[in-house]
């Protein structure tokens, strides 16, 4: 056993793999294109001017933020009904990947309002429901990181998960619902939602591709360092008791 | 050049710091763990 | 499984009325919330009349935190919650008899809380059948969700801080729903406010039925 290992290469210690590391580097290939088209190649906004350049990165971290949450809500379902551990670790990773995804848009997105709209929050029904969201994973994580009992954890985060993506939509509902019976929603007119064509969409184009190839990288790893995590958790107390002792043992 | 160039930076770098960030915390966090882990129990690499 | 709600709700309402917890502890609480309110808004002006939808369904929510971990709390005691899974019944009345016994103690709450809000804060009170609904609607969902979630904190030693992170934004749709339709019936236009008890009712009938279908698997473990 030892001497294969021995001869292995580099990245054995790590939650690396060849695969991870061709998604990384095409990852920060893309990174460095958006980068490029975003910020040099394309041109400002008509109506928006220079401030357009922050939504090639808002507007994917959004939606794989998004996406982040089904995938948790389906991989917490799958657990409970298959009673998959694989599934429960997916669903784990993407949560707190998408728990990052949507620090990052309210804060980019808190950033382009405040020259776009003047203020950095209005009480907007996007903005609202995607503060809630953030609130539901961070619920969410806090159960799955319980120092209790594994299937404890488990069970009771994945109900959570379960239950995350109906809570995001009936809240997002009801925050809708709320403004426009009080106002018109006429603030994002001109904003997310306005028409962009040409190298402005093709930036855009990339900023998901980046964004997304990110994302898959980080699910991997996440994953397997979830993976890693619940291993030791099984072997963690017996190693730990086998370590206590050589030590006091004299060599 | 406006003085928008500000909150366009200030956005980049937030985006590419925070994923930076938790990259590089999860790839520590990974090589850490993996050493208290046998290398049979990974089924990658 | 109606029977079974029938008695676990008959029993929380018995423990209930013998040790008077929610009628001495949570009840002030509700009042002590009221005119904290009073302080932090000047009474003067005509803030608090306005405000009064939001900040009585506020103190309902807050009060309503307190009687749930009442209610989790008279289980973790003496394992009680092993008695409950022993005792044979269903785990879907176990989930509804709790349903009823933090309703009728919220019900009963939130009337004493209305007299408040109506006394201190010289509210005119209008549109009797709107608010009636809402507050049972309303009720309601707080006490399905709120007792499905509650028992996800049960039994852990960080349950009273777990507790109002997981519920509270999962309610916010139940505080803007209930707050519009009280709104809605103290303008005089009732119309308004009765989609919001529609909406509510939806909210209330998933957590009931995600109640009924996830309790038992919740009670097994641990």
């Amino acid at each position: 056993m030892t001497t294969q290992l021995d001869a292995a290469p580099e990245g054995l210690d790590s939650t690396g793999s060849r695969g991870t590391r061709v998604l990384g580097v095409l990852a920060i290939v893309g990174l460095a294109a958006l980068a490029l088209f975003g910020l040099v190649l394309s041109p400002p906004d008509a109506s928006q001017g220079e401030v357009v350049r922050i939504l090639y990165v808002h507007v994917p971290s959004a939606t794989f933020a998004y996406i982040g949450c089904f995938l948790t809500t389906i991989g917490s379902a799958m657990f409970l009904w298959r009673r998959s551990a694989w599934w429960e670790l997916v669903a784990y990773a993407s949560a707190e990947i998408a728990t990052v995804f949507t620090a990052i848009v309210l804060v980019t997105g808190m950033i382009w309002g405040r020259p776009t709209w003047g203020v950095f929050w209005v009480w907007d029904a996007r903005l609202t429901s995607t503060a809630m969201l953030l609130l539901l994973l961070l619920g969410y994580l806090a159960v799955r990181r319980l120092p209790a009992d594994h299937d404890v954890r488990t069970k009771r985060s994945a109900i959570i998960g379960l239950l995350l993506v109906p809570n995001v939509i009936i809240v997002r509902q009801s925050v809708q619902w709320w403004r426009t019976l009080h106002q018109k929603p006429t603030l994002l007119a001109n904003g997310v939602g306005a028409k962009i064509e040409g190298l402005m969409l093709f930036s855009l184009f990339i900023g998901f591709i980046a964004i997304g190839l990110v994302f898959a990288w980080l699910l991997i790893h996440r994953f397997r360092l979830a993976w890693l995590e619940d291993q030791l958790d099984d072997a963690g107390l017996d190693a730990a008791i086998a370590e206590r002792r050589s030590e006091g043992e004299p060599s | 050049m406006s003085g928008n160039w500000g909150y366009v930076v200030a956005a980049w770098v937030i985006v590419f710091g925070g994923l930076g960030t938790y990259s590089v915390r999860t790839i520590l966090r990974g090589r850490s763990i993996s050493k208290q882990v046998p290398p049979e129990k990974r089924r990658w690499s | 499984m109606i029977r079974d709600a029938l008695l676990i709700a008959g029993k929380d309402l018995r423990l209930e009325l013998r040790s008077r917890v929610a009628l001495n502890q949570v009840l002030p609480f509700a009042l002590l919330v009221l005119v904290l309110f009073a302080f932090a808004l000047d009474p003067d002006k005509s803030v608090l009349t306005q405000a009064t939808p939001g900040l009585y369904w506020i103190a309902v929510l807050f009060s309503a935190l307190l009687a749930l971990q009442r209610s989790f709390a008279i289980e973790a005691t003496d394992g009680n919650r092993d008695a409950l899974r022993l005792s044979g019944l269903d785990p879907a009345g176990i989930f509804l008899g709790k349903v009823m016994a933090v309703s009728a103690q919220l019900l009963v709450l939130e009337a004493l809380l209305g007299v408040g809000v109506a006394v201190l804060y010289t509210s005119r009170i209008e549109g009797w059948i709107l608010l009636a609904v809402t507050s049972v609607v309303a009720t309601a969902s707080i006490a399905a969700a709120g007792t499905l979630y509650g028992v996800l904190a049960a039994g852990l030693r960080v349950r009273e801080t777990l507790l109002p992170l997981l519920l509270l934004p999962v309610l916010a749709p139940v505080l803007i729903g209930s707050t519009r339709a009280f709104e809605a019936a103290l303008n005089g236009s009732p119309s308004e406010g009765w989609p919001w008890v529609g909406l509510m009712s939806i909210f209330a009938s998933l957590y009931v039925v995600a109640g009924i279908f996830g309790f038992g698997p919740l009670l097994e473990e641990s």
